[in-house]
């Protein structure tokens, strides 16, 4: 596949590194990339956020660099049915197979300050991972899970930032929708004992062998996050907290009826406040410190991500309003914002640290909002004619 | 970190200097190798064509976050002297270094000779501030301590050819002291303030009486459409200080003091350092030609 480019924007050129061949085929490889270490990328002064959305029915695919508004397009396999990214790399889910893109563009947490790298976009192909969940994350495998024949496929991290697809497969038993998330050297994987969603958890290691089965009080396990090296998935219990010591549930409020449990979670990356859907009232603030549940009443949300760092959860309702809540529950600003939301494929909200991101299919744009001032529309960011069906953000 | 415009293209060669022929030996027997390329360059200048020199850190990466490959860490080991920043500075190779001080090769650590200043602020309060380089005075402890070393751990070394160009090298740094404060002097004292999110200013600011006023810079993002929230925290430290220009790095310098002016009301010129890395090319490929630009952009924005 070829990336065309269009140009658009404020800014100056950015400067875009080559990725040079010339010089490097003869040097040995660094002893591990562990963090941050690149060849062929440069490192910069700020965030290199990108944007990636997708069209569900054509597979045609935009890449948007945030800082000159510049697109790159591309087209993979077509209906696309998922799209996700780990901050670098975007994952799409396209005819049962998972079509990689490296996006070049990702940020070193370095203690109290982060290092920003951008390197080229690159199409890593599409890869016979089954269909279901892929999960990736900087410094850890990515692990896509095989929902039909329950196999997990662990991705090389190091390999695959240097653009080389490397995979070692291994079944984790009978089929269901299951998931396999990376933490640290380890895996997370479910099990289940004939549900269709899974009842048990496991930390494997990268061949698959198992190093621990965990206990696991709920069943109905859908929908994992991982905070450092804490992974919360929601059951429907409440959120079980997985981390070094073992499990740990933080039951939903008494009365929680159970078609308001959480099935996903979304937050700013590297916040330790997540948020989820909250069946048709509303929405849920969990608290990963305090490990506290929060009801937020916002009735119809279609979508919702949470901002961290106490300023509460954006949501967007089924007639297209856009909301911010405190993490009480208290609106701080709500706006319309899209006029026409398709209950099939509804917009996804994606934040960092500055702004948020609406994808708009109908209009056919992202509406970038700016939370920290009464959700002001800062920008209406053009796809290059791809409908945004579904939004990520890299550069994170 | 990183001054813009300067392509940095990582790629992992070494950035070996003078690389004499060493067919039958280790890679690098018997070498001086530096992690840095700040201090590969003074460790150069003073050595000369008389050993060989490696710099593990290639032109315009970060010294916290560059890595070497194995080859390269072997020839750390087969050093016969390791010059070091220190103070934390070079977390990719520490390890490297440090096995090969267990294996017995000589480690001048340099930036803990040098009397370090500790953080004032933030999160790292009270630990040593590992960027001396920007004072040019512990420079020369720094040069003089590398000279001092090489003449003890590096066999069959010409030791008169080497005193002399350490001595050359010292008088460079003391006109470099000269030349900075008399630039610096011409500054008005209530001018002397470095609004910026460079952070390895601290020791020339100690030096020659600044005082550095950390700011959050906005992002790219941000400033593609910003508010006033977004620049308040910018535009208060600026007004308050009472400078006429501000030393960022910021991929869009020249739209930040636009938003800075157009939705602040702040007239401020905007202007990126060197930091901590040298470049292959142009003014910053020496330590000197860093100081002196670095010296020349402050001294021209804050002089009325």
């Amino acid at each position: 596949m070829k990336f065309r480019t269009f140009c658009a924007g404020f800014a100056a050129t950015l400067l875009l590194a080559a990725c040079s061949s010339a010089g490097t085929q003869d040097q040995d490889p660094p002893s591990g990339h562990g963090h941050g270490a690149v060849s062929g990328a440069s490192e910069e002064a700020e965030a290199q956020y990108h944007l990636v959305v997708a069209d569900t029915e054509s597979g045609a695919v935009a890449v948007i660099d945030l800082l000159d508004e510049s697109v790159d397009t591309a087209e993979v396999a077509a209906p696309v049915t998922s799209l996700a990214s780990d901050g670098r790399f975007a994952y799409l889910g396209a005819d049962e197979q998972t079509h990689v893109l490296d996006t070049g563009v990702w940020t070193w947490p370095h203690g109290d300050h982060n290092h920003y790298y951008r390197g080229e976009l690159t199409d890593l192909g599409a890869h016979d991972w089954g269909a279901g969940h892929t999960i990736g994350g900087f410094g850890t495998a990515t692990a896509a899970f095989d929902d039909a024949s329950g196999e997990v496929t662990v991705v090389d991290r190091d390999a695959l930032e240097d653009g080389d697809v490397t995979t070692t497969t291994f079944d984790v038993g009978d089929p269901h929708h299951g998931f396999a998330l990376g933490v640290g050297d380890r895996l997370l994987t479910t099990t289940s004992s004939g549900s269709k969603l899974p009842d048990g958890l496991q930390w494997r290691d990268h061949d698959g062998e198992v190093v621990e089965e965990l206990d696991v009080p709920c069943a109905d396990l859908h929908g994992a996050a991982r905070v450092r090296a804490v992974a919360v998935v929601a059951c429907d219990g409440g959120a079980l907290v997985v981390d070094a010591d073992g499990t740990a549930l933080v039951p939903y409020p008494d009365g929680t009826p159970p078609d308001d449990r959480a099935w996903s979670f979304a937050q700013r990356p590297h916040s330790t406040e997540l948020a989820a859907l909250r069946g048709e009232a509303g929405a849920w603030h969990f608290d990963l410190n305090a490990r506290t549940w929060t009801s937020l009443d916002a009735p119809n949300t279609v979508a919702t991500v949470a901002l961290g760092t106490g300023l509460g959860v954006l949501t967007l309702d089924a007639s297209g309003t856009l909301r911010h809540l405190d993490a009480t529950g208290a609106v701080v600003a709500e706006a319309p914002l899209v006029d026409k939301v398709d209950p099939e494929n509804p917009p996804t909200i994606v934040a960092d640290a500055a702004r948020a991101y609406v994808n708009d299919a109908d209009a056919g744009v992202v509406h970038e909002i700016d939370y920290a001032d009464a959700l002001r529309v800062s920008r209406t960011i053009d796809t290059d004619g791809v409908t945004p069906t579904f939004l990520v953000e890299t550069g994170w | 970190m990183v001054r813009r415009g300067i392509a940095l293209v990582l790629a992992a060669a070494l950035g070996t200097v003078g690389l004499a022929g060493c067919a039958g030996d280790g890679p690098g027997e018997g070498s001086i190798v530096v992690t840095t390329n700040i201090l590969g360059d003074v460790a150069q200048q003073i050595v000369g064509d008389e050993a060989e020199v490696v710099v593990l850190m290639p032109d315009g990466a970060d010294p916290h976050s560059f890595e070497i490959s194995a080859r390269d860490a072997a020839t750390v080991e087969n050093a016969a002297l390791v010059v070091s920043n220190g103070l934390g500075l070079e977390e990719g190779v520490q390890n490297s270094v440090d096995a090969a001080a267990e294996a017995g090769v000589p480690v001048l650590a340099v930036g803990e000779e040098v009397d370090p200043l500790e953080y004032q602020e933030g999160s790292s309060r009270g630990q040593a501030d590992p960027h001396f380089w920007t004072d040019p005075e512990r420079m020369r402890e720094a040069a003089r301590l590398i000279a001092e070393q090489v003449l003890e751990q590096v066999p069959d070394i010409d030791a008169a050819a080497v005193q002399a160009r350490a001595a050359e090298y010292d008088d460079e740094l003391a006109a470099l002291d000269d030349e900075m404060r008399e630039a610096f002097d011409r500054i008005p004292t209530d001018q002397r303030t470095l609004v910026t999110n460079h952070h390895v200013l601290g020791y020339l600011a100690d030096r020659y009486g600044f005082e550095v006023l950390g700011a959050v810079i906005p992002s790219g993002t941000t400033l593609a459409s910003p508010s006033a929230a977004d620049l308040d925290a910018l535009a208060t430290a600026i007004r308050e200080a009472g400078v006429p220009a501000i030393f960022a790095d910021s991929s869009h310098p020249d739209r930040l003091a636009q938003v800075l002016a157009e939705t602040a009301g702040v007239d401020v010129e905007v202007h990126s350092l060197y930091s901590e890395s040298l470049t292959a090319d142009g003014e910053a490929a020496t330590y000197l030609g860093m100081m002196r630009a670095n010296t020349a952009t402050i001294a021209t924005a804050l002089t009325p």
